[in-house]
C-alpha cells in the first residue's frame, strides 16, 4: 500500500495561530442554527400553492415530513473515515485539499467548521475540504500528530510543494490566501 | 494578526499508514456520549468563577463557551478530571493524571491563554462582556449538536 508520505511533500510548514485580531461578527451558531431550520408545513391534506413549492399543482401531503433538525447531509463539508480520505489523497486530484481534524466538544472547532462551510461555498469545486473526527480516528490522529484542535492540513496536487498545517482557529482570509498563494 | 510561520523548523508528516512499532494498550475514550447534567453544573459554576478569578471573559458567541463546557463536563464524567477538550491526547487516562492540561490548564494558569476561546483576555477581539452563563443557555447552544 503507497505510504501517503511518497504523496505530500517531505516538509510541511506549521503556523501556529495565536488569538485572531480581528472584530467578531454575530454569533456563528445561531447563523448556523437558521440554516439548519426546514420550513415545516404542518398540513395533512390538500394544500395551496405557497410560494415554497416548486410544483403548480396543490400537493397531497398524506404525513407529516421529517423534522430536519438532524439531518447533516446538507453540509458540503465531509465528514471522512481515515481509510476514505487515504484513498483520497491517493487518487488523483487536481485542487488544493483541505483537512479539518476536531472533536465534538471543541469550541473554536465549530467557528472553524462554520469558516470552512463559507470556504466550501465559496471555492466550489476549486478546492476539497473534508473533516475528520479525531474522537472517531484515534489512531489515525495520532499518526498525524496532531495535538491541538481545530488542526487544517493544506495538501496541494503538486506533490513537490508543501504541505502547510495549521493550529487553532484561523481567519477565513489566511485560509483564502494559503490555498491561492501557496497550492 | 500574529502568527509564527515555524520554518525552516518544519515538520515531516508522518505517512497515513504506518503501523505502530511498538503495541500500545490504551484505552481509547470516544466523546460521542452527553456529559451528566451534574458534571456540566460543576464546569458551567468553575468557569463563572474562575472567569471571575482571572479577569477574563466568555466568548461573545456563548455557543463556543456552551460547547467548551460541556466538553470539560464529558471528560470529568470518563476520566475523573475535566481535561482540556481542545487537544487530542496519545492517552487520556495519563494525560488527566499528570494535570498539566486539566482545566485550568498550564498556559492559562501562568498566561492566560486558553485555546479553547473559554477564557478569553478583555483584549481579545472575541471577548464578551459577560463572565457567567446560564445551564439555559448551555442547553440552547448545544441542543442541535
Amino acid at each position: 500500500m503507497a505510504l501517503f508520505q511518497t504523496q505530500i511533500a517531505s516538509h510541511v510548514l506549521t503556523i501556529v495561530s495565536a488569538m485572531p485580531s480581528f472584530h467578531a461578527t454575530s454569533p456563528y451558531i445561531s447563523l448556523l442554527n437558521s440554516s439548519l431550520k426546514t420550513h415545516q408545513q404542518n398540513q395533512l391534506f390538500l394544500t395551496k400553492n405557497t410560494p415554497f413549492t416548486l410544483t403548480t399543482q396543490p400537493r397531497k401531503l398524506l404525513c407529516r415530513p421529517p423534522h430536519g433538525k438532524h439531518v447533516k447531509d446538507d453540509y458540503l463539508v465531509k465528514k471522512l473515515s481515515a481509510q476514505e480520505l487515504q484513498e483520497l489523497v491517493k487518487g488523483v486530484r487536481n485542487v488544493p485539499l483541505v483537512i479539518d481534524f476536531y472533536a465534538t466538544w471543541c469550541g473554536p472547532c465549530i467557528l472553524m467548521a462554520q469558516e470552512l462551510e463559507m470556504l466550501a461555498v465559496e471555492y466550489e469545486s476549486k478546492a476539497m475540504i473534508v473533516k475528520v473526527d479525531t474522537d472517531d480516528e484515534y489512531e489515525f490522529a495520532h499518526d498525524m500528530q496532531v495535538r491541538g484542535l481545530p488542526t487544517l492540513f493544506f495538501i496541494s496536487p503538486d506533490p513537490s510543494k508543501e504541505a502547510i498545517r495549521t493550529e487553532g482557529l484561523i481567519p477565513i482570509q489566511m485560509m483564502r490566501d494559503i490555498i491561492d498563494n501557496d497550492m | 494578526m500574529n502568527l509564527q510561520a515555524l520554518s525552516p523548523c518544519t515538520f515531516r508528516v508522518s505517512p497515513f499508514i504506518s503501523p505502530p512499532k511498538t503495541s500500545r494498550h490504551r484505552s481509547v475514550i470516544r466523546a460521542r456520549v452527553e456529559p451528566s447534567e451534574k458534571s456540566v453544573e460543576i464546569m458551567r459554576k468553575f468557569s463563572e468563577q474562575y472567569a471571575r478569578k482571572s479577569g477574563t471573559y466568555f466568548c461573545v458567541d456563548k455557543g463556543v463557551t456552551s460547547v467548551v463546557i460541556k466538553g470539560l463536563a464529558e471528560h470529568k464524567d470518563s476520566l475523573g478530571a475535566p481535561l482540556c477538550p481542545c487537544r487530542h491526547y496519545d492517552d487520556k487516562h495519563a494525560e488527566a493524571g499528570q494535570g498539566f492540561w486539566n482545566c485550568p490548564c498550564v498556559p492559562m494558569r501562568e498566561r492566560k491563554e486558553c485555546h479553547c476561546m473559554l477564557f478569553l483576555t478583555p483584549d481579545n477581539d472575541f471577548a464578551g462582556q459577560d463572565q457567567t452563563i446560564s445551564t439555559d443557555e448551555i442547553k440552547a447552544s448545544t441542543a442541535n449538536l
